[in-house]
This record gives structure tokens, sequence and C-alpha cells, in this order.
């Protein structure tokens, strides 16, 4: 059972309350509570606090997380008011002309009346420009009565009911279409003739009124100023809910009868210094029970981290060298959410890889400068650029391009989204006389120009600014 | 011996005749002075700042001519909002059309004087009645605004040099010299600020042709109207952009009438220039004489008062 309190309050009529309960709702396998209390709807007329308590049949659900839905739905109806201020074209346009603000000049304090609506979950705002509205006698002035119903709660509008524009006397609709939503016309009353259906932000409704020049002087009366009232309201059905997760827990019998424990395929990774090597752990990490998806991957521990270090990004190992060679022991453990199994293997640095390292003036930075070795390249190591999430660097290397992220030092994939703009490559910052280096976007690399100002500096002593060399975490200094 | 006395007696009445005059009864006051017409301000709680629906409330302002001309057959318009507010009658001793549920009104005030140095002051009270509230609605803020549109006139007598030679030829002590005279006020809201003088030569060259250009502002705190509008001033219907901030100016130096350029002055920021000319000029062979410039102005004139009120809803089912 799950149970909570329900506190409404009215102002003004009654309202009528149904209260229901369902799980996983607006998914397959949602599922109806099976008794729900209060059953029946009820009415608030003041101030009312409900317990409601739903139960749902035991084995009802499946191991794991849930969310619960506690949802009331009831009518209710907004009201809402614009006021507009009418006056004679003629002498708006003449006012005006003179520099004279007619509304300062009649005692108007109130210049940009706002739409004032009754409280409820929806607020209905209105629209009618310009302000004054300027009439001219004779002539029929058409202005266009902008009404938006807007979500104030976190709830939805399931269905709009009733929608009723008043218009102030001798104002009238030039047509009973709406932009779609038809009217019918009882005096000034105008009633929408179809229910709309429901909405979760805002709808809006525009209606063409018009002034029959003949009904001017009626209109403005006999002050300069004529200040007249739009109205309208709405009834509607709606709906709140108030979610909380849940987690089903096996028995102790079901536990010990699931699951057997995940299981990690993991060799030792041979990398060059200043390199980087991906590894999928889709496909590393296998469990009977669990989608690969949902196993949850933790680097327990790192030895060696000058040597090389690894981080874990979406369901990529990401692990790169630094300028030194050597052998780091990475520890990685696989959860299910019963069990855990760790793995530990090495990282095996060696002498740089001819032609990689930026600072070999020998070496030429150029993309595409050297053609990976495809046999360097082992299938595991393969980086598949995800074509939804990463553009390739050098879409015309055709010669190996599953392998150039990593086997070609220059050439990688590139995440497209903008906020990881900071990516560079290296020959980016060689044209800028920068490093490139890891930045602010987690596993990126940008480049600066100023590179000790940034760098720490844990075990040296900058002596130019371009000698920071791009590192793990941190930039690590190195004299040149 | 009678000889004797008649030369007496005459001696004493010229002795008589040498006295001095006693004048400490005697003030003229300046009631040409001011820059203010008709003063109009609400009353506190008249109307009160929140009041029930259904519910009778008083409209009292107290309106004062405090400028030198008497304000006839003027109008005063209430800006209500129907939906929440109608009127009942208007009261007052200013008020021609007492006891009417109009929301406009004509009234007349008397000015400063001679007589009535402070000019007239009176109160006058609208009574009205709010409205019934529409459901759902605990309260509504209402503007009440009372606009007085009125006809008055500005009077300017101010004493000016007439100079006959033109280029300051002659060689003589003159009793008076052509300069610029500011000025700032005249009990009006509309003043002449200030009268630049010229002597010009005529086409007949025996004379020398008095000019003046006269610098007029609205110094009020209102907008000036043609005085021909003033009930659609304070009315609903169309008006002009040719009568706002216009005025209309006639001039005359010790009762000769000066052909004013334009007649009908527009005031542009609120101010405007006219250039006055005597037709037929004074003889170049006189001396420099003082002589009363008067001045007329006359417009219409248009301000506003308000204040907003808080109509609140009365407890019911």
């Amino acid at each position: 059972s799950i149970w909570g309190v329900l506190r409404a309050k009215t102002f003004d009529k009654d309202i009528t309350i149904r209260v229901n309960c369902s799980a996983d709702r607006g998914t397959p396998k949602e599922v109806q509570a099976t008794k729900v209390v209060p059953s029946q709807p009820y009415t608030v007329s003041m101030l009312d606090e409900q317990d409601v308590d739903c139960t749902f049949n035991r084995n009802t659900f499946e191991i794991g997380s849930h969310t619960v839905s506690l949802f009331v739905k009831f009518d209710f109806q907004t009201n809402s008011y614009q006021k507009v201020y009418m006056v004679d074209k003629n002498r708006a346009v003449a006012l005006t002309r003179e520099g004279i603000d007619i509304l300062d000049h009649y005692g108007i304090r109130d210049k940009n009346p706002k739409a004032v609506y009754t409280s409820g979950p929806i607020m209905i705002g209105m629209d009618i420009r310009p302000s004054p509205l300027r009439l001219t006698q004779g002539t029929e002035e058409v202005f266009t009565l902008g009404i938006t119903l807007k979500n104030q709660w976190t709830g939805k509008v399931v269905r709009i009911n009733e929608v009723q524009i008043i218009l102030p006397e001798y104002v009238q609709m030039q047509s009973l279409n709406c932009g779609g939503h038809e009217f019918t016309a009882n005096g000034n009353t105008y009633t929408l003739t179809t229910p709309l259906s429901g909405f979760t932000s805002y709808k809006t409704i525009r209606c063409q009124v018009a002034v029959p020049g003949g009904t001017v002087q009626h209109i403005l009366g006999e002050t300069p100023i004529s200040t007249q009232y739009f109205k309208a309201s709405s009834k509607y059905v709606y709906e709140f809910e108030k979610r909380a997760s849940i987690s089903v827990k096996p028995t102790r019998e079901q536990e010990l009868t699931r699951a057997t424990a995940p299981q990690i395929t993991m060799g030792d990774i041979q990398m060059y210094r200043n390199d980087q090597k991906p590894a999928n752990l889709l496909a590393v990490g296998t469990d009977k029970e669990t989608k690969p998806e949902d196993l949850k991957w933790t680097i327990i521990s790192q030895t060696n981290s000058l040597v090389a270090s690894c981080i874990i990004s979406r369901t990529e190992l990401v692990c790169s060298s630094y300028n030194t060679e050597g052998t780091a022991q990475i520890t990685l453990q696989v959860s299910d959410g019963i069990n855990k199994v760790t793995k530990t293997f090495r990282i095996i640095v060696s002498d740089a890889k001819p032609g990689s390292n930026p600072s070999d003036p020998a070496t030429p930075n150029q993309p595409g400068g050297t053609t990976p070795n495809p046999a360097e390249c082992s299938v595991q190591n393969v980086i598949n650029c995800d074509s939804s999430i990463y553009k390739r660097k050098f879409p015309d290397r055709a010669d190996a391009p599953e392998c150039i992220s990593y086997c070609d030092y220059y050439v990688r994939c590139e995440l497209l989204d903008q906020s990881y703009s900071c990516q560079c490559s290296l020959e980016e910052c060689d044209s800028l006389g920068a490093d490139c280096r890891k930045g602010m976007c987690p596993n990126q690399y940008c480049c600066t120009l100023d590179c000790c100002d940034d760098c720490s500096c844990p075990e040296g002593v900058c002596n130019r600014c371009d000698s920071c060399m791009w590192a793990a975490d941190f930039g690590m200094c190195v004299e040149t | 011996m009678r000889k004797k006395a008649i030369v007496m007696t005459a001696f004493l009445i010229i002795l008589v005749g040498c006295g001095t005059k006693d004048t400490r009864n005697i003030i003229e006051y300046q009631f040409r002075e001011g820059t203010k017409g008709l003063e109009m301000q609400l009353l506190q709680n008249s109307p009160p700042p929140k009041v029930y629906e259904n519910s009778d409330i008083l409209i009292s302002a107290e309106i004062s001519n405090l400028g030198a001309y008497d304000i006839e057959n003027s109008y005063l318009a209430l800006g209500i909002e129907d939906e929440y507010m109608e009127v009942r009658d208007w009261n007052g001793y200013i008020i021609k059309e007492k006891g009417t549920g109009s929301k406009r009104n004509t009234f007349g005030i008397q000015g400063k004087s001679q007589l009535m140095p402070e000019g007239q002051k009176s109160a006058i009270t609208i009574r009205a009645k709010t409205r019934t509230l529409e459901q759902q609605t605990e309260t509504h803020t209402s503007v009440v605004a009372l606009t007085a549109c009125y006809k008055y006139k500005t009077i300017l007598e101010q004493e000016v040099c007439i100079d006959p030679d033109v280029y300051n030829l002659r060689n003589e002590k003159k009793v008076c010299t052509v300069t610029p005279i500011s000025l700032s006020s005249q009990g009006a809201p509309v003043a002449v600020v200030k009268i630049e003088p010229l002597m010009l030569d005529s086409e007949d060259s025996q004379q020398a042709r008095p000019q003046f250009m006269i610098y007029i502002r609205n110094v009020g705190n209102g907008e000036v109207y043609s005085q021909s509008i003033m009930e659609d001033a304070c009315g609903s219907s169309a008006i002009s952009k040719d009568n706002i901030n216009m005025v209309s100016i006639k001039a005359n130096v010790a009762g000769r009438g000066l052909q004013c350029t334009p007649q009908q002055v527009h005031l542009k920021d609120k101010e405007g220039i006219v250039k006055c000319s005597m037709e037929q000029g004074v003889s170049k062979a006189g001396n420099a004489f003082s002589s009363p410039l008067v001045v007329e102005i006359d417009y219409g004139y248009s301000f506003t008062v308000s204040r907003s009120v808080e109509i609140r809803r009365l407890g019911r089912q």
C-alpha cells in the first residue's frame, strides 16, 4: 500500500475530486491499484484534507524500480478579465502628434493593464492592442483578441469543456470561427461549440473583434476615455499527479536462486607513450540476467598514475598513457545490482610510436600524414564512431577508418555536441602556437596559450609556456 | 483793503493747494500674477481609497480659480469605469446642472480681481454608487478621474518704449530706450514670457513702425486647446490636431490695434512666437515715449486629477 494526504481548498464553487492510483503509468507495464480509498468522488467545499490509500496486489510488481502515481482529477473553472481603454482615433492621433500621452493626460495610472484571472491550475491571459483602442466614428474597427490558457501547476489539463468570451457592449466577434475554433453567440457572450483537447503547457485562441462604426459614440460615452472589460472563462478537467519511486526487492529465496555474477573479459592493454585507447565496456562485461547497458562499472584503483590512467565515459573505458614508459595496474569492478566482480589488468606503456610525438621535429604534424598500421589496430580497440554522437575528424581517411581514433594520434572522433567545442587536434594547437591539453570538457582537450598559468605542476617547474604537455586530469609539466 | 483781502485769499488757496496727498489707504493689488489658472484637487477620503460594492460614495473636489480671468461655460468630466460605478448626481455652488446623473457637467468660477484678490474657491460633490463585483472577484481597483476643460484668457499690460529714432541718430536724452523685456506670468497658465520690441523703417519714410516679437509659453500643468472646442475636449468626439496647443492672440499699443502674425499661434514644445506690428507707424519727427502694450491670449485649458479606489466585495454567499 501507499498512502498520502490530499489537501484541497476552494473559494467559490464546490469541486468534486476523483482519486486513482497506478504504477509505471504510461508504460506498457502500467498496473492499476486494486483498491483506492476514497473509492468514490468526493466534494470539497472550502478547505479539506483527505487521506488517500492505494493498495496493489501482492506479486504485482517485478523485482526492481517502479514508479507509483497517485493522481486526482477535478473539474475547475477559471475566469479572467482584461481592462481596455477606448478613445476616439482622431483625438488619439492629434494628441500623440502633439507629444501628449493621452493616458497621462486623462489621469490613467494603470497604463498597461494586465489580464486579471482567478486562482487555480490555469491562468487565462488576454491581450488586445493597441492601448488605448482607437475607434472611428462611422468606421468599423477590427482588433485581434488573443486568449491564452496556460498551465500554472505541475499537472495537466485533461480536457477543456468550455470556453466563454464575453465582449463589452457594442463590441462583437467579426467571425464565429477563431482560428479553427467555432463559437456560438448569445448576445455578447460567445461560447466554444466543442471541447478542446488537453495540454500541459498552454493553448491560445485568437479572435477578430469588431467595433461597428455606428456604435462608437455609444461605447465611448460622454467622456474622453472609456474603460471597458473583455472577459473570458473556461471550464476544464485538471489532473494532478504525485509520483513516488519504489524499489521491489527479491525475497531471500528469490535472491538465492537468482543471478549469477557478471563477468569481465579484459586483457592487458599495450600502449605507446602519449597515447589514448578506449575500450567498449558493452563488449567487455557480460551477465546472464542483466543487459550490458544496465551493468554498473567502477574503477576501484589505479597504480602508477604517472604512466597511464583510465576513466569511464558512458559505455567506454578510456585509457591515456603519458610521456613515461612503464606499467600501470587498473582494477575494474562491474555490478549487476546484486553481485560485484572485479578484474585487474595492466596498461603497458612502451616507447612512443614513430611519428606520434608532436614535439618530434622529424615527424610531420599533419592530419593524414601518418598511415595507421592496420596490424596495430586490434579489434578490441576499435572505436565505433556512433554517428549520432560523433563525427569523424577526417572523413576522407578511408584507409583505416575504424582505427584512426587511436592508431593515428592526430585523428579521432569529435563529439558533435556543441558543449564539447573545446576539442582540438594537435595541428590546430600548433597553428595557434598552443598546446593541446585537457580542458573543462570531460575527456576532451583544448588549445591553451597560457598553459603554465592553468597547469598545476606537481613535479616540475614550467620554464616556458609551451612546455606543458597534455596529460590526464591535470596538466603535467615537463621541461623542453 | 478789498484788493488786499483778495490777494490774501488767493495766497491761502495756493498754500492749501500745495499740500501733499495722503495715499496710505490706497493699495493697488497686482492680481495678474502667477502661473495658475483653475486648480482642482480631490478631497481627502472623497473618494475613499477603499469602498465596498453596492455602496454610495462621494467624490469631492476643491476647485479654485487662482488666475486672473473668470471661467464661464466650461466643463467637468468624470472618468469612471461604468462596469463598476455609476453617477447619481452633481452638487456644488459652481455647478450649472445640479442633480444630473451624467458624467459631464458645466461650471463657472470667478478669477482673481481687485475685488476678489484670491479668486473664487468652491467645492463640488459628485454622488456615485459602486456596482456589484462579479463572482470570484474579491477586490477591484478602479480609477476615478476628474477632467476640467475651461476657457481662459491671459491679459498682459506692459509699458513699452516707442522710439521713432530708428537708427538712434539723435544726440538727445530720451525718456526710454527700446530693450527686450523678460516676463514671468500674468495670472494664467499661458504666459507671455518675453517681448522683443523693434523699431522699423516704414514704407513711408516719415514714419517708424513699431514691431513686437511676443514669446508665449504654457507654464501650467495642463494642455492647451482652441477655445472653440472645449466642450469636445471634455467629451468623447474627435479633435483635430489643429485645435491642440493652439492659442489666439491680439494686441494693441495705446489703443491702436497691432497686426499679429499668426493670429492663431501653435505652441510647439509648449512655446510659440508671434510677431505683432503697428500698421500705421509713428512720426519720425516725434520723441521717444512710453506706451502700454496690451496683449490678450485666448485659449482653452485642460487637466485631470485622479485617484484609485479599491472596491471590495461584501461578504455574501
